[in-house]
């Protein structure tokens, strides 16, 4: 039983992670809150249920082409709204309101295009199950898990030891200077913005495969839980994001079949008020002192 | 003569990075002092220490007898200290006037509710603080602006009106973080003329710049700080012919 | 334009505030149509909520992404001590205020440590809190199926219930409101609340103990938007968590910022505007929120303070009575020359 539901609470903390380390990377390279993050993800899902709808078949085909439209819905995102912002020198706080408008503007396209009720998300196949232990797992839970540490793995490649990754990591440590060093910064943000909503597409999939279902709420509330994970492990932290997002599946999880499932969302929440409390840099993250 | 400022021992270690150590200072009544010293030096850290912004990891700071080390710094404003800052810190959506008000804060005393009931002494109140900021505004011939914007004053009078904010505070010790940094030569001498007049005043003033004619004809004695530390003190002459200030200005000649 | 706009709104103020509360008492006289009632009574009631998110996220300087969370604890609360505990309507409306204050104050107390975007997302994660007991504390809250039948008003004998006496009610409320938060701006605490706003560093150093007025703001903010939730239980007779979604936050703070974050006229154009707007263009029901969102993606990309964003009246009038008055002695000392 608990074997079994560790790797319920990480199956589904694994997909935390992937939308939280999205969050984390646009917020490392331009300090933003992207509170829009949530409904890109939800977007993603939907975009992948209606091609996979379409298409009749070919799951992965369907999937790949979601990603490729959410990661587009990304770049476009930072292009058409944020990116004027940015020219302007507007106030931070204007870029975080913006990607509040994209959320609610998302959402309720999602809501008027899909409805606003539960969609059933058909499962390919009947995937199985497999012991370990005395643990029934789910074929497509080893799947999953598998192919978001491969995602991972070849991200945390791509960031840390190509030059692309090295000069992502340049902008995020100061675009200025980056851009004195020849590094085009507009490609790098709008880069940052397709993988992240790339990211959160694979897990909004993932998650609909996974739950059988969909609907458009489940994007504000996992916008908020990767929120809570991005902060737990330290904002601006990858490998922060990634503790942080299977932490929060793993509690949650327990926190549903121990304790009662109606606290199950709230728990994301009160995780993240006790770390701002306690360590507001998080895990992972540094103390940053404000210059006088 | 009593000193109003005694700084004991004072040090600031940043995560292993030294970067005050072992400061003593003693400060007399209505002496006007200058800590000079090379970028990083640690002079703007100095006033952070004093004013409570960041305190000090180790040594005291007492003003007029009293231990203000480590406390809040909207205390160690009521005590005495105020300060302008390096890169200007004004309330830059407020009027000029409102700006200095601010400053009276600590002199007035009327409690949110009063203020809401707007009873007659609440009323009584802000007309006096009303001007008494103003006749701070005019010892600094910033009343004809008084109604502008903080922000949208020039570079030079933004400088002037955060001493006005700093005065209205009736501070025991002023503490001006390069009051004349990017001034033109006329705002630099406007500068001087306010400070020779605060002085007459009887205001003591500390003062951090990089100006060395400025500060040497303004100061009577002059700190100079390099790396953390202090390593000379005396009067501008004294400093002039000092070996240790020299190196530190110039570097070791080889 | 906009700038001869703004002079003229300042130096007519009295007269122009005449002038609309004279409009303000007529108008509901004037209604037939118990739909434009319940409009101008809503109306209203955003007003008074707009000013209470502006307070905190304008004149503070403290965006909260979760600020409907205290009009639902004032409900709630009012509901329930009204229902079934049979409280007198000022007991309730007291308790339902002193309440969503508490809670204010137990959000303001990260404010300690945290600032900016972490207090933000703080504001975020209590909403949602609140949301999610509201629906899981069946109990206390009937959960989804939300609570009917809540008792009207009674103010010592004077029981309210028409759709006039409602208007009154919170009409009242409002021009106290906004005498009270034109004083609160404009006085000492006013000018310790701003500077907090405008560099908190420098406020501290000025004497100002940035966490008792951090702390004040988010407790009168949250009782404001704590009556506020009160009065719209008993008017509406029905309440249930879907009235306290996030999109609601996200709704006035849409609100504040269209009339621009700081003043205090910019509550009552963006309520308005905002209330109305969507009714007028029935076909538009559906894609409310989706065209409330465009319109706050807009003021971001033309105008991020927002229509009337930090726009100070009073300094305004200030400076172009004093700019007068000089222009004036110029021109007596000019004529005197002459002679």
């Amino acid at each position: 039983m608990f074997i079994q539901q560790l790797i319920n609470g990480i199956t589904i903390g694994c997909n935390y992670a992937l939308v939280a380390i999205g969050f984390t990377m646009v917020f490392g390279v331009l300090r933003l809150v992207n509170l829009a993050n949530g409904s890109i993800f939800a977007l993603g899902a939907f975009f992948t249920l209606i091609i996979y709808t379409a298409m009749q078949g070919h799951f992965l085909l369907s999937l790949l082409c979601a990603i490729l439209a959410t990661a587009f819905v990304g770049v476009m995102v930072d292009r058409l709204a944020l990116y004027r912002l940015r020219k302007k020198g507007a106030a931070r706080v204007s870029g975080m309101i913006t990607t509040l408008a994209i959320a609610t503007i998302i959402d309720n396209a999602v809501i008027i295009l899909f409805g606003s009720q539960t969609r059933p998300f058909k499962r390919p196949k009947d995937f199985g199950n497999i012991l370990i232990g005395d643990a029934v797992v789910g074929k497509l839970q080893i799947y999953i898990l598998l192919s978001i540490l491969a995602i991972v793995l070849i991200l945390s490649y791509l960031i840390y030891k190509t030059k692309l990754g090295k000069s992502m990591l340049a902008t995020a440590q100061d675009p200025e200077a980056a851009m004195l060093m020849g590094i085009s910064v507009n490609r790098i943000i709008s880069l940052t913005f397709a993988i992240s909503a790339a990211l959160a597409c694979f897990a909004g999939s993932m998650i609909g495969l996974y739950y059988q279902a969909i609907d458009v709420t489940l994007g504000t509330s996992i916008g908020m839980k990767t929120f809570a994970a991005a902060v737990l492990g330290g904002v601006g932290s990858i490998p922060g994001a990634f503790v942080g997002g299977i932490v929060v599946g793993v509690i949650e999880t327990f926190v549903a079949v121990y304790l009662s499932s109606g606290l199950r969302d709230a728990i994301a929440f009160f995780i993240l008020i006790v770390v701002l409390l306690i360590k507001p840099a998080g895990i992972f993250g540094k103390k940053v002192v404000e210059k006088v | 003569m009593s000193s109003i400022l005694k700084v004991t021992g004072l040090t600031q270690v940043f995560g292993g990075l030294v970067a005050l150590s072992d400061i003593n200072m003693t400060v007399e009544q209505g002496e006007i002092l200058g800590v000079i010293g090379p970028n990083g030096a640690g002079k703007t850290t100095f006033f952070n220490a004093l004013t409570g912004i960041i305190p000090p990891t180790r040594g005291k700071i007492e003003l007029m007898g009293e231990d203000i080390t480590g406390i809040k710094p909207h205390i160690i404003s009521s005590k005495g200290f105020a300060r302008t800052f390096q890169n200007i810190r004004l309330f830059k959506k407020m009027t000029v006037l409102d700006n200095v008000m601010v400053g009276l804060h600590n002199k007035t005393h009327a409690s949110l509710l009063a203020s809401l009931l707007k009873t007659r002494s609440v009323r009584k109140e802000e007309a006096e603080s009303e001007k008494k900021a103003l006749e701070i505004l005019q010892l600094l011939d910033l009343d004809d602006f008084r109604y502008e914007l903080a922000g949208s004053l020039p570079y030079g009078l933004q400088r002037r009106l955060e001493i006005a904010r700093a005065l209205a505070t009736d501070p025991l010790i002023l503490l001006l973080d390069e009051p004349a940094a990017g001034m033109n030569e006329q705002e630099t001498e406007d500068l001087l003329g306010i400070i020779q007049k605060l002085k007459e005043l009887g205001y003591t003033i500390i003062i951090i710049e990089h100006d060395m004619k400025f500060i040497m004809n303004i100061c009577e004695r002059l700190y100079v700080f390099n790396h953390g530390a202090k390593i000379a003190e005396g009067t501008p002459e004294e400093i002039k012919k000092n070996a240790a200030v020299i190196e530190a200005y110039l570097g070791k000649e080889s | 334009m906009h700038r001869r706009f703004i002079g003229f709104l300042a130096l007519k103020q009295k007269f122009i505030i005449l002038l609309l509360l004279v409009f303000a008492i007529v108008l509901p006289f004037t209604i037939k149509n118990q739909y434009i009632f319940r409009l101008a009574i809503l109306s209203l009631q955003w007003i008074f909520l707009t000013q209470s998110l502006n307070l905190l996220a304008g004149v503070l300087g403290q965006i909260s992404l979760g600020h409907i969370a205290f009009y639902g604890i004032g409900a709630y609360t009012c509901t329930i001590l009204a229902k079934n505990y049979d409280f007198p309507t000022w007991a309730a409306w007291l308790a339902a205020i002193a309440v969503s204050a508490l809670f204010g104050f137990a959000l303001a107390l990260p404010t300690l440590r945290l600032s900016g975007y972490y207090l933000t997302i703080v504001t975020l994660g209590f909403g949602e809190i609140i949301r999610l007991i509201e629906i899981n504390w069946v109990s206390l809250t009937r959960g989804p199926l939300g609570i009917l039948n809540i008792p009207k008003p009674e103010f010592f004998g004077y029981q309210i219930k028409s759709n006039i006496q409602f208007y009154f009610l919170m009409l009242i409320i409002l021009v106290l409101s906004t005498v009270l938060l034109c004083r609160l701006v404009n006085s000492r605490t006013g000018r310790a609340i701003v500077a907090t706003r405008e560099d908190s560093i420098a406020a501290e150093a000025m004497g100002i103990n940035i966490f008792k007025y951090k702390t004040m703001v988010f407790v009168i903010a949250a009782a404001m938007a704590g009556l506020c939730g009160a009065f719209f239980a008993q008017y509406t007779n029905y309440i249930d968590p879907t009235s306290f979604k996030s999109d609601q936050s996200t709704l006035l703070i849409i609100m504040a910022l269209l009339g621009g974050m700081g003043s205090q006229i910019g509550p009552f154009i963006g309520a308005i505007v905002l209330t109305i707007l969507p009714e007028m263009i029935r076909e538009l029901m559906e894609y409310r929120m989706l065209l409330y969102g465009v319109v706050l993606l807009l003021i971001m990309q033309v105008r991020p303070d927002g229509l009337m964003g930090g726009v100070n009246l009073r300094y305004v009038r200030q400076k172009l009575l004093f700019e007068k008055e000089r222009s004036k002695k110029t021109a007596e000392k000019g004529a005197e020359a002459e002679l």
